[in-house]
């Protein structure tokens, strides 16, 4: 059962109590609604949340710091939930007194962590050292972003699928936006997300509720001027995307590359962030049929019938309500395996789908699920999402529910399913870099 | 429900035939692992079977082999998983070949299933020839990958002609001399019980499953063949620098030090023994909480992407490291520099040790959540040494153990420098 309380305004904490794992998650999820160009400055204030405060000034005392901590696993990062943008502090420890003099660890943990999220020292002559080493960090991610393919494929489909030009942005930002940023931006962006974001402090494993509690709640909260907020503010909930019109084409060619990556977005219709009904759960099953298996559609006919792909599936992204398939092959076999991806969709929308082929589909879903309660992080992670999504507290049984679907739902929502974008990345030869066709 | 650490234990026993069983229980746990490891990877270069005559083994065979060993008469294995409502997958290694499936329901069925279909081959000419295709595509993915790129090239440069310089998929010429005779030669000579290592976790009654293995196993048909596997001769390394016009966006550096081969064998826990050192002692000297890293983070010659390894499996041996960025000539000079005064820095880290040693014991407790973790570690198919295992030798090692250590990593050899350009 999970408990929850507010620590502050704001400020939403949930705990899952559980005794199967050896160690505690702790996620401290800031949540706002993306806006133009604050993705490349609130990822650059991750890198300087994740090495520097007062207390730690530099990375060095950081990993000293976890290192003392019976090897603690202390990370930020920027991920984005509908059309939230999210910047998420996790930690990860061991059981406190599971080994010798470790009792005290949850106050030494909980003490860190607030210096982290606090105590960013703007002031010290640190600070701007500690700004152009991250800010340099933060370039060479891109960068390398930018050569892995399908990375950049999926930001590139991105930009030809979203209306909102801040959804459209790469979750890293853009170098052009970072060479503009000044330590006054970014601390700005920090005082901007202490006070104004919603938070959901997601903690599982053993602990003293009472204790969590009391000392998230001495947590400096009011002097950063937090305002009031209610616990669920509508202005923080995430929302679907608004798409830009069906039919968006792309194609870039680079050198150097043996293969050509295709993504295909497919929006899903009749979707809701906040209710996971029975148009959720079928498109669930629809993408477990079509391409996220071995005994997919995709697999068996593009890969192993034909052997065009060694990499093809689909995924299934409900915050966005879209549906994407990625495949890397020959560029010369394109259309065929175009075609192919297009006559697998023919076949779910016409219903020829085997009542064993729906059966196993619903098997490995629930599957699936069962093993992700096995998972200490996808715990954490899960409840910041539920919150942040405002979702309907559990009228829905996932296992239920995924029985329930039928043939004939799986059919609809193939019907409905609507080319957003296409973006392909090919080899091209010398000189023919990065040419749009 | 409370977890209990002498519970976990790995529970270990052999059955008749000779395959090694490992049960590992995980109270309270949703999921059933299940791994079973063939003692047989991409290093494996030529063998010879009975005393007959020897039998070269193209590169890229172990994967392929991987692959078809899902291709059955009625179809693919991963479809019967499937039915079964488990998730299955495999992978090849330089020394293990390992097939696994996770599931929460139909645990002796999908146990039954996976213990007949690695031991029970089935290949033919056209399934042989379509899984070419499928490969290529396979390689050609990886060529596309910088990281893949620069560990291969860094590699090729260390163990030239090696083995470990093939990729483990192969090439296309070598995929071409891959045919169902040499498939099954293999499969008779390395998936034999007595080379084939099974590990389950998950919260099960032991005995129950104990009987059930035992059972399984006598209905598997299986013979016993002599086995013996060529030793490789490693050619001296020739080359020491090189770089390679990659269109890359972002310039990437590794460099490696090719470590004196070992010439006699060790059994697996000084194996593992010097695994854990060689990264304990590497951590000393390069980890980001000392004064030399920070010191270069400061000055922006290292990033956070800086990475550094020990490897150390078969004739093998060596360090390698990773740095990003334009700076290469000056990652090049610090990490020199370092590697000179290593020894000497190793023996003043008296207080560095303790605190390490103690994160170590901390972090190999938190790997103890994850059943794949667990179930799929190298060194305990491969050496019979478990995560339990590793953490009681991390506690009894003292800092002269990590510099005896230290003294064969790091004096001597010459670093080797491959750069991938924009």
């Amino acid at each position: 059962m999970i408990k929850k309380t507010m620590v502050a305004p704001g400020v939403q904490l949930a705990y899952q109590p559980t005794k199967q794992f050896k160690t505690i998650h702790v996620n401290v999820t800031f949540a706002t609604k993306a806006k133009k160009a604050i993705a490349t400055k609130r990822a650059l204030l991750s890198y300087l949340m994740a090495v520097s405060s007062k207390a730690f000034p530099d990375q060095r005392t950081v990993s000293l710091a976890m290192i003392d901590a019976f090897g603690a696993n202390f990370q930020t990062k920027v991920a984005t939930l509908g059309d939230l943008d999210l910047l998420t502090v996790s930690i990860q420890f061991i059981k406190p007194g599971l080994l010798p003099n470790s009792n005290q660890l949850l106050e030494q943990i909980l003490n860190f962590l607030q210096a982290m999220l606090f105590d960013f020292d703007w002031e010290s002559d640190q600070a701007q050292t500690t700004f152009n080493q991250e800010r340099q960090n933060l370039r060479q991610a891109i960068l390398s972003r930018q050569d892995d393919k399908v990375a950049f494929a999926l930001d590139q489909s991105r930009e030809l699928t979203f209306a909102d030009a801040a959804v459209r942005e790469s979750i890293l930002g853009s170098i052009e936006e970072l060479d503009q940023l000044t330590l006054q931006d970014v601390q700005r962006a920090q005082q901007e997300l202490l006070a104004e974001d919603q938070v959901v402090i997601s903690v599982v494993g053993d602990l003293e509720f009472d204790q969590l509690t009391r000392q998230l709640s001495a947590w400096p909260w009011a002097d950063i001027g937090r305002k009031e907020k209610s616990a669920v503010d509508q202005n923080y909930s995430a929302q679907i995307p608004q798409l830009l019109a069906a039919g968006q084409r792309k194609l870039v060619k680079k050198v150097d590359w043996q293969q050509a990556v295709l993504v295909q977005n497919f929006q899903v219709k009749g979707l809701s962030l906040h209710d996971n009904g029975p148009r959720y759960y079928a498109t669930l099953v629809l993408n477990t049929i079509f391409g996220a298996s071995p005994a997919s559609l995709l697999f068996t006919e593009v890969r192993e019938k034909n052997s065009l792909a060694y990499n093809i599936s689909s995924r299934f992204q409900p915050d966005l309500a879209i549906l994407t398939v990625v495949a890397g092959f020959d560029f010369d076999q394109v259309d065929l395996v175009e075609e192919l991806i297009q006559v697998q969709l023919k076949t779910l929308a016409a219903g020829q789908i085997a009542a064993e082929m729906l059966e196993n589909a619903k098997q490995s879903l629930k599957n699936e699920y069962l093993i992700r309660q096995d998972f200490q992080t996808y715990l954490a992670v899960r409840q910041a999402d539920r919150f942040l999504r405002q979702a309907k507290e559990g009228t829905t049984d996932f296992l239920s529910a995924i029985d329930h679907v039928s043939v004939a739902d799986v059919q609809d929502v193939a019907k409905d399913l609507i080319l957003q974008s296409r973006f392909v990345l090919a080899p091209g030869e010398k000189g023919e870099s990065f040419g749009n066709k | 429900m409370e977890t209990n650490d002498h519970e976990e234990q790995p529970f270990v026993f052999q059955t008749k035939e000779g395959l090694t069983v490992n049960l590992i229980k995980k109270p309270g746990y949703h999921q059933f692992l299940a791994a079973l490891t063939a003692r047989f990877g991409s290093l494996t270069t030529a063998m010879t079977v009975n005393g007959e005559q020897q039998v070269a083994i193209p590169a890229g065979t172990a994967h392929f082999l991987e692959h078809k060993i899902f291709d059955k008469k009625d179809g693919d294995a991963l479809i019967r998983f499937t039915e079964l409502g488990a998730d299955a997958n495999a992978f090849t290694g330089p020394n293990q070949t390992t097939y696994y499936f996770t599931a929460t329901s139909q645990i002796l069925e999908n146990l039954a299933w996976l213990m007949s279909f690695v031991q029970d081959p089935y290949f033919t000419k056209e399934k042989v020839v379509r899984e070419r295709g499928i490969i290529e595509e396979e390689i050609k993915l990886y060529q596309d990958d910088p990281a893949w790129q620069l560990y291969q090239g860094i590699i090729g440069l260390l163990y030239p002609k090696s083995a470990l310089s093939q990729d483990i998929a192969g090439t296309k010429d070598s995929l071409q001399e891959i045919t169902p005779d040499l498939l099954y030669q293999i499969h008779a000579g390395f998936y034999q019980p007595q080379n084939l290592v099974l590990t389950v976790v998950g919260d099960f009654d032991i005995n129950e499953l104990i009987a059930f293995i035992k059972e399984q196993q006598e209905q598997i048909s299986s013979q016993t063949e002599t086995v013996l596997v060529a030793k490789e001769d490693l050619a001296k390394q020739v080359t020491f620098a090189a770089q390679k016009e990659q269109g890359l966006s972002l310039e990437k550096g590794a460099y490696g030090l090719r470590l004196p081969s070992r010439l006699e064998d060790i059994s697996g826990i000084e194996r593992v023994k010097e695994i854990l050192l060689g990264e304990l002692a590497l951590d000393l000297v390069f980890g980001d909480q000392t004064g030399w890293f920070q010191d270069a983070y400061e000055k922006g010659i290292f990033g956070d992407d800086f990475d550094y390894e020990y490897s150390n499996f078969g004739p093998y041996q060596y360090l390698t490291f990773f740095a990003d960025g334009e700076n290469q000539d000056q990652v090049q000079e610090y990490l020199l520099k370092r590697l000179a005064e290593a020894p000497a820095s190793l023996a003043e880290s008296q207080t560095d040790f303790t605190r390490l040693q103690k994160a170590l014991a901390g972090q190999t407790l938190a790997s103890q959540n994850r059943p794949d973790r667990l179930g799929l570690d190298e060194d305990l198919a491969l050496y019979g040494v478990s995560l339990f295992d590793k953490m009681n030798i991390i506690t009894r090692f003292c800092l002269d153990d990590v510099v005896q250590c230290g003294k064969r990593l790091f004096e001597g050899g010459r670093l080797t420098r491959l750069v991938l350009e924009k």
